[in-house]
């Protein structure tokens, strides 16, 4: 069989899931039947019937109750391939889409084979070599992710199929090493029964392979790794070790996603299920609904923890649903939590931009307000694009570290920390493109991180060493840890931006370094005050320490223009005219 | 009085009324639905057939196990009843079926 993208749209991913679904209720079913049969011929006959009648029927019980696990056993293994292969194929459909929609884009034709062409009339009048390049780089892009969903879904059904097949194989083998799928199906979860399988050294049978210990401390490693993998082999991957994919710096965001939200789910569960428990022991002594201080000394009742940690994976839940472009980069459910999401096609998008807010912000009560502010910068983004012809873009809101407080704020300690973290997915991002378009299989991203406030100093601190980044912006800073520019080595020199608005107090405290708005500071200083784009459309001005990411601004247009890599186009504030003395940060 | 005597004949064909109950409960399970439904969404792979077999198996293999279960709860409920008619212990003389 040779797969097409019309067949291949064919596919219904979302039955296969219902199919492993109906099936797990099946094994559950089965489990209870099981159950009962141990309690006939365990605790009722065994306890007054001797005799050869006696052992005759339990012997015989037991034979029953182990063909019924030996069903329990397989169907579940069936259960958990189908789920895998529903995950990879809805992954090959998503890549194939991504085909189709920059094939589409460029007015180009995707074949039902894969292949791309251009179609005469594109040609037919003379263009500039940038056209043609921008054609040429299409054709490749969008080939490559075609061929790629193809063979991806190819693998994943011809997997799916040998799995099926072994799976009652597989089901006489973890009866024989007495392996409880029973218990673990009982959970539900398809991660529990295939950690089962695991433990039970049945993984090789459906191809799950060991994650490198390098992988886990490079990028680059990771990032090899997940390539050598099977689509079904990642879906497997993703149940199997969601915390650790979710957390794998150098994989793709999509696979990080979907292991975070796994996690999401089933912490959020049992979170829930162990506060009705405890409210239902009449455990409730404590206040609830203040804002706290986490990490000290009160911290630490069971019940307030429970609710916390509640609130804070709701706030994760609450921007992810209905969005259904948001992905969940990264989730620490430790209470208060640190969590990143991506807006827009991480792994395919040509201009991503990483958002780092600063003081006093925490998952719960901030993340809606950080997603917000990436929102906002994404759209002007898009809509710069959808104009310009950037291509796709994304940005991400990171709040992958524990922010200060008002009592810590004066301290680089948190910051130093946030800094180790967005080092570590900074890496992983650029990792991740580098290596696909190394091979192939996809183009390098034009990376552009963004630090706001506190924020500021955390990327500031993170680009002192060599980074991935292309360019640097710095708003509403006090001061990013170097009194230079040039001593920011992760940023190519030049790259580096400052915004600073009227009233923003905080910009000017220079508490860590000198103000980067300030001359000697070596950065490129872009407009805050209203002013108008690059279509002469008006902007307006942002005011004080938070409406850098305001629509329509002249600061979130000047950083949208940083984004997609055209400084030409930022406005910059005019030079003082002669004679003017200097005026310390702030000069315009 | 010999020793399978000890068990209650109410108890053996309570027993096996149970079993019945879940060979019955066995019997009305259907994962070849799951089965074929799975091999449907990919018309044309290799999912399609091998979800075809699978669903033949799968569904041939748990009636198989309500029908051993039915059986087996046949031959409960009658060592009950033959309790009451003799002193013989039906079930330990004759086995229960295979």
């Amino acid at each position: 069989m040779t797969l097409t993208k019309g067949r291949l749209r064919s596919w219904r991913p979302a039955a296969l899931s219902e199919a492993a679904a109906d099936l797990r209720a099946t094994v559950n079913a089965v489990v209870a039947q099981q159950r009962a049969l141990t309690t006939q011929f365990g605790s009722r006959l065994a306890a007054d019937w001797t005799g050869g009648a006696a052992r005759a029927a339990t012997a015989q019980g037991a034979r029953r109750q182990g063909s019924l696990a030996a069903a329990v056993d397989g169907l579940g293994a069936c259960a958990i391939v189908l789920g895998a292969a529903a995950e990879a194929l809805t992954a090959a459909q998503r890549t194939m889409a991504a085909a189709q929609r920059v094939a589409d884009s460029a007015g180009l034709v995707l074949h039902d084979n894969g292949s791309v062409s251009i179609p005469p009339a594109l040609l037919a009048t003379p263009r500039g070599d940038s056209y043609l390049d921008h054609l040429d780089k299409a054709v490749q892009l969008s080939t490559a992710l075609a061929r790629r969903a193809l063979a991806e879904a190819t693998e994943a059904d011809a997997d799916a199929a040998r799995d099926l097949g072994r799976a009652a194989e597989l089901a006489a083998r973890a009866r024989k090493m007495g392996l409880d799928i029973a218990a673990a199906m009982a959970a539900t979860a398809d991660g529990a029964a295939l950690r089962a399988l695991i433990e039970a050294g049945l993984v090789p049978d459906i191809r799950l392979q060991r994650i490198p210990e390098a992988a886990r401390s490079d990028p680059s490693v990771a990032a090899q790794w997940w390539l050598t993998l099977s689509a079904n082999q990642r879906a497997l991957q993703i149940r199997a070790n969601p915390e650790l994919i979710g957390g794998l710096d150098g994989l793709p965001i999509q696979a990080r996603d979907q292991a975070n939200r796994i996690t999401l789910a089933a912490e959020l569960s049992k979170a829930r299920a162990d506060y009705a428990r405890m409210l239902a022991l009449g455990v409730n002594s404590v206040a609830a609904g203040q804002r706290r201080t986490y990490g000290s000394a009160e911290y630490g009742l069971p019940l307030q923890a429970l609710k916390d940690k509640i609130a804070m994976l709701e706030a994760v839940d609450k921007q992810l649903a209905g969005h259904p472009e948001r992905r969940l980069m990264l989730l620490d459910t430790d209470v208060p939590g640190r969590a990143a999401i991506a807006i827009g096609d991480v792994d395919h998008a040509d201009h991503v931009a990483v958002v780092v807010p600063g003081l006093n912000q925490d998952v719960t009560h901030d993340m809606g307000r950080i997603v917000g502010n990436a929102d906002r910068l994404n759209k002007t983004m898009l809509r710069i694009s959808a104009a310009s012809g950037d291509g796709p873009t994304a940005t991400i809101a990171w709040l992958g570290y524990r922010t200060p407080d008002f009592g810590n704020v004066a301290s680089d300690n948190r910051a130093e920390t946030g800094a180790e973290h967005l080092r570590g997915d900074l890496a992983g991002l650029d990792a991740w493109r580098a290596t696909t378009a190394g091979s192939g299989q996809g183009t390098p991203v034009h990376l552009t991180l963004v630090g706001h406030s506190y924020g500021s100093l955390t990327s500031g601190i993170a680009m002192r060493d060599a980074a991935p980044v292309d360019d640097l912006v710095i708003i509403g800073s006090p001061g990013v840890g170097v009194n230079n520019a040039a001593a920011l080595h992760g940023v190519p020199a030049g790259h580096v931006y400052v915004g600073e608005a009227d009233g923003d107090r905080v910009a000017d405290v220079a508490h860590f370094g000198t103000d980067p708005n300030h001359e000697a500071f070596g950065a490129r200083n872009f407009r805050t005050d209203a002013g108008s784009n690059a279509n002469g459309e008006p902007t307006h001005a942002s005011h004080g320490h938070s409406q850098y990411f305001n629509m329509h601004t002249t600061a979130v247009n000047n950083m949208a223009q940083i984004a997609l890599g055209h400084p030409e186009r930022v406005s910059y504030p005019l030079p003082d005219p002669p004679g003017t003395p200097a005026s310390g940060g702030g000069s315009w | 009085m010999p020793e399978g005597f000890a068990v209650q004949p109410a108890t053996l064909a309570s027993a096996g009324h149970q079993v019945a109950v879940a060979a019955a409960a066995l019997r009305r399970l259907r994962p070849e639905q799951a089965l074929t439904a799975a091999a449907r969404a990919c018309p044309g792979g290799h999912l399609e057939g091998a979800g075809k077999a699978a669903a033949a198996k799968w569904g041939k293999s748990l009636r198989g196990a309500a029908g051993d279960l039915q059986r087996t709860a046949d031959a409960l409920s009658a060592g009950g009843s033959r309790y009451e008619r003799s002193d013989e212990n039906a079930l330990g003389r004759r086995g229960v079926p295979r």
